[in-house]
């Protein structure tokens, strides 16, 4: 108990938490106005004519045109949390509004905007307004030249435990003895300049594959040992540079290689720091500093570590929940979000939904055309909550069109990872019976090898 | 301090390269292909280490263009101008000899236009060639309004339904029950001429539509086509996968036989037939399409004497390495099957729907499963994204 609470009253610089912030911040600023200006908004959130919400999350839904608005607010508080201005509200702003912007359709489901809310939800957490910010400039906020060193050890525990999960779910036959599905993406990059006659080799998709899963399973180790951290930040640097050549992945590469940071020494930060300083001309006033800091005992303390140990026990947690599932967790991708699980699979998949009037037997097809856009179609027809939640929808729709006693049956195909297309939904079931739930989904075909 | 330095080197170092290599990657036309002879070089050396004998998609999108999609445009265009001169003969002189062979002209360009209509891509994507030569069911009610009017806008988003094929399959055949009959709308002392002008408006229409088409294949786009060689989503390869894909299921299997069948619907729409007033040749039609389906997926020649690299071939070539499946054969094989059962269908679909709606559905199952081989299967195969998205991954 005494290592605990000694651990907890260790102090470190506040300098790696304002560079993360800063960092963190501005790649959040930059990746909103991106997505507004590349017309995402329009496309993803105002076009479509339903949305695929979260279990649990039904209500939350697009907001029609002032979606753009959410975006804005989403954007500047990335900006000033950049800046450090008004660091708490702005922090709380853009977690609430970025997670909003994620539970409207599950349909863009990323890792990556799990990462980041959960990294902003961190954040919340954390004093990294009380540095380097325009907060203190202003001297509206006390400065904090030490902060306990948990602070810091928490944003580490989260990017490690985020590779450590990804490489452990890259641990599975199909990535290592198959090299699937690399084998179906990297030899489309041939014709790459400078490295793509790499991928007209079979043995060089196997070295992806394997390079790929013992980094992501080491990278934590060479980046918390103090010899090793330039070899593993340059690793960082080198891998998610390669995967943003090869994959749309979009800002992902740049926030892992800029959250990596966090790893090196205050020292490190300490110069960032004061080269800004120098490039954007700021005196470093003489501001009273705040060495003996209270902190340590408040009450409020107390409770940021116990609701940051909930959350860290949920962050172990969710990953493996896949475990009290039957059937091959690729197949069914029950328990398959919030997991770390990236670029494991190359799916595909077709379903026609039957609209059977039970009275007359009388039956038509939907043209999935008429209430879905081709990427919500295309990521519908493989995960069976998304075919459940449109069955859902179909059976209100016609139900309001005067449609009685009506049974919704899907005829789907799915390949997965190369394999030829089998038959993913039984297709006796009556979608119109099925429920969401976290319960396993028994209308799903069993997976055959 | 200087390992910092080292690896902040390192780093604006890889930035760059980064950056320069998505750059070339999606603009630089030049750059691709140099980098396509380089590796062409290598090919040469290692061909024993690498993936067996070299598939390219500039060889397939060559095969396409120069032996496929011109000479078919070029046969469409010919028969455009047959069926212009059919045209002005016959509103020169409404009788029956000229009606027959407008007709029969009709049918031709018809005919040629199914081996066309899968290639919406160029220009023909550009002025929605599709939507002005072949919308049906037809505004027959609205066309004849719009017909005795006068002064109509026929490049109208509005007016796609009142031309092309369809409107011409009704002022043809479907005017009234008989030939003579529907020479006197012609002849007719107030109306005829209308009806005349409107004719010769739609014909040369599709005629100039077509001939543009076909020019920008020739004099531009063919080696824009063929220079886009690269797998990116807005490549050549990507573009034409995907337009032949959409096409199969939407226009060939939905449009020709599903809608008929009544699948999107409750019950059998005989009215939703191609060629509906001529009555006797949509099952030939069908036949027609599908046939170029199969030919285009074989990389067989328009000229049907020879056949280059397309889909089946590439299919073969990716197989070698994989677990193979035969996609190839699965596919080649269900063509066979539905050709099997479009073979024993009515001449006209309509009357096949109403009087025996069961071999019109088992037709559009048939054909459902070639779009999960090859949207599914096929795809996964090629790493095409269906109808690509623009959105991030992860």
């Amino acid at each position: 108990m005494l290592s605990v609470n000694s651990y907890f009253s260790k102090t470190t610089s506040s300098a790696p938490l304002a560079i993360f912030r800063i960092a963190f911040g501005l790649l959040m600023f930059l990746s909103m106005i991106r997505f507004w200006a590349l017309g995402w908004i329009d496309k993803l959130y105002i076009q479509p004519h339903l949305f695929f919400s979260y279990y649990g999350f039904e209500w939350i839904k697009p907001l029609g045109d002032l979606t753009y608005v959410l975006f804005f607010i989403c954007g500047l508080s990335a900006l000033f949390v950049a800046l450090g201005l008004k660091y708490t509200w702005a922090i709380i702003t853009f977690f609430l509004t970025f997670t909003y912007i994620e539970l409207m359709d599950k349909t863009t489901y990323l890792n990556h905007y799990y990462l980041v809310s959960v990294l902003s939800f961190l954040l919340i957490f954390l004093p990294a307004g009380n540095y380097f910010a325009w907060d203190i400039l202003r001297g509206s906020r006390k400065l904090f030249p030490q902060i306990p060193k948990w602070n810091i050890d928490a944003i580490k525990l989260l990017l490690c435990l985020v590779y450590l999960f990804a490489g452990l779910a890259k641990l599975n036959s199909e990535w290592l003895l198959q090299a699937m599905p690399l084998k179906i993406w990297l030899p489309t990059k041939e014709d790459l300049p400078l490295i793509g006659f790499l991928f007209r080799y079979d043995w060089m998709i196997y070295l992806f594959a394997w390079g790929g899963a013992l980094y992501d399973l080491i990278i934590p180790f060479l980046l918390l040992n103090r010899s090793t951290r330039g070899v593993g930040f340059m690793m960082v640097v080198f891998f998610h540079l390669l995967t943003a050549i090869l994959f749309p992945i979009g800002m992902f590469p740049y926030l892992m290689i800029f959250s990596a940071l966090i790893f090196f020494n205050f020292q490190f930060h300490q110069k960032i720091i004061e080269g800004l300083r120098q490039v954007l001309n700021i005196k470093n006033r003489k501001i009273h500093l705040i060495q003996d800091t209270n902190f340590r005992h408040s009450l409020i303390i107390r409770v940021k570590i116990i609701i940051l140990a909930l959350f860290f026990l949920i962050q172990i947690g969710l990953p493996l929940r896949y475990v009290l599932y039957p059937g091959n967790l690729f197949w069914t991708e029950e328990g398959y979000r919030w997991s770390w699980r990236v670029m494991l699979m190359e799916k595909a998949g077709s379903a026609q939904f039957k609209i059977v009037d039970n009275a007359s037997g009388s039956w038509f097809y939907v043209n999935n055309e008429d209430f879905l856009t081709s990427f919500q179609e295309k990521q519908m027809a493989t995960q069976p909550d998304f075919i459940l939640q449109y069955a859902q929808f179909l059976n209100v729709h016609f139900s309001q069109q005067g449609m009685k006693d009506l049974g919704i049956f899907v005829d789907c195909f799915v390949a997965l990872n190369g394999r030829k297309s089998a038959r993913y939904i039984d297709p006796e079931f009556d979608l119109t019976k099925g429920y969401d739930s976290f319960a396993h989904k028994s209308w799903i075909l069993p997976f055959n090898e | 301090m200087n390992k910092k330095l080292v690896i902040f080197s390192v780093f604006a170092a890889l930035c760059f390269i980064n950056l320069m290599v998505s750059c070339s990657e999606d603009e630089n036309i030049e750059v691709g292909e140099a980098d396509q002879n380089a590796a062409g070089a290598v090919d040469n050396i290692d061909e024993d280490a690498v993936l067996g004998e070299a598939f390219t998609r500039g060889e397939m999108l060559t095969n396409w263009a120069d032996n496929i999609i011109i000479p078919a445009f070029e046969a469409l265009s010919g028969d455009m101008d047959s069926l212009s001169l059919a045209a002005n003969t016959f509103t020169e002189i409404p009788n029956q000899e000229n009606l027959i062979s407008l007709k029969q002209s009709w049918l031709n360009a018809y005919l040629a236009w199914q081996t066309v209509a899968m290639f919406d891509i160029g220009m023909a994507e550009e002025i929605t060639l599709r939507n002005y030569m072949n919308v049906y069911p037809l505004d027959a009610e609205e066309m004849t309004t719009t017909l005795l009017v006068g002064g109509y806008d026929l490049t109208s988003v509005n007016r796609q339904d009142e031309q092309g094929f369809p409107a011409l399959d009704y002022l043809l055949h479907g005017l009234a029950n008989s030939e003579p009959e529907i020479i006197t709308f012609y002849t007719d002392e107030f109306d005829g001429p209308k009806y005349k002008i409107f004719l010769t408006d739609l014909v040369e229409r599709m005629r100039s539509l077509t001939y543009m088409v076909l020019i920008d294949w020739k004099e531009r786009y063919r080696e824009e086509f063929i220079e886009r060689d690269g797998s990116g989503a807005t490549e050549s390869v990507n573009s034409m996968v995907n337009a032949y894909i959409y096409y199969f299921e939407k226009f060939l299997r939905s449009g020709k036989v599903g809608i008929p069948a009544g699948i999107f619907s409750n019950s059998p729409l005989s009215d939703r037939v191609e060629a509906r007033y001529r009555e006797d040749v949509s099952k030939e039609l069908l036949i027609k399409s599908l046939n170029s389906a199969q030919d285009f997926f074989n990389g067989v020649h328009f000229s049907q004497e020879d056949s280059g690299m397309s889909l089946q071939g590439w299919i073969d070539y990716l197989e070698k390495t994989r677990d193979t499946h035969h996609l190839d054969s699965l596919i080649n094989n269900q063509f066979a099957l539905i050709h099997a059962q479009v073979v024993n269908l009515n001449d006209d679909l309509g009357v096949q729907v109403t009087t025996d709606n069961i071999g019109m559905l088992e037709t559009y199952d048939l054909m459902q499963e070639i779009v999960i081989f090859m949207k599914v299967d096929m795809l996964q195969l090629f790493d095409i994204k269906v109808d690509y998205v623009d959105a991030d991954g992860d």
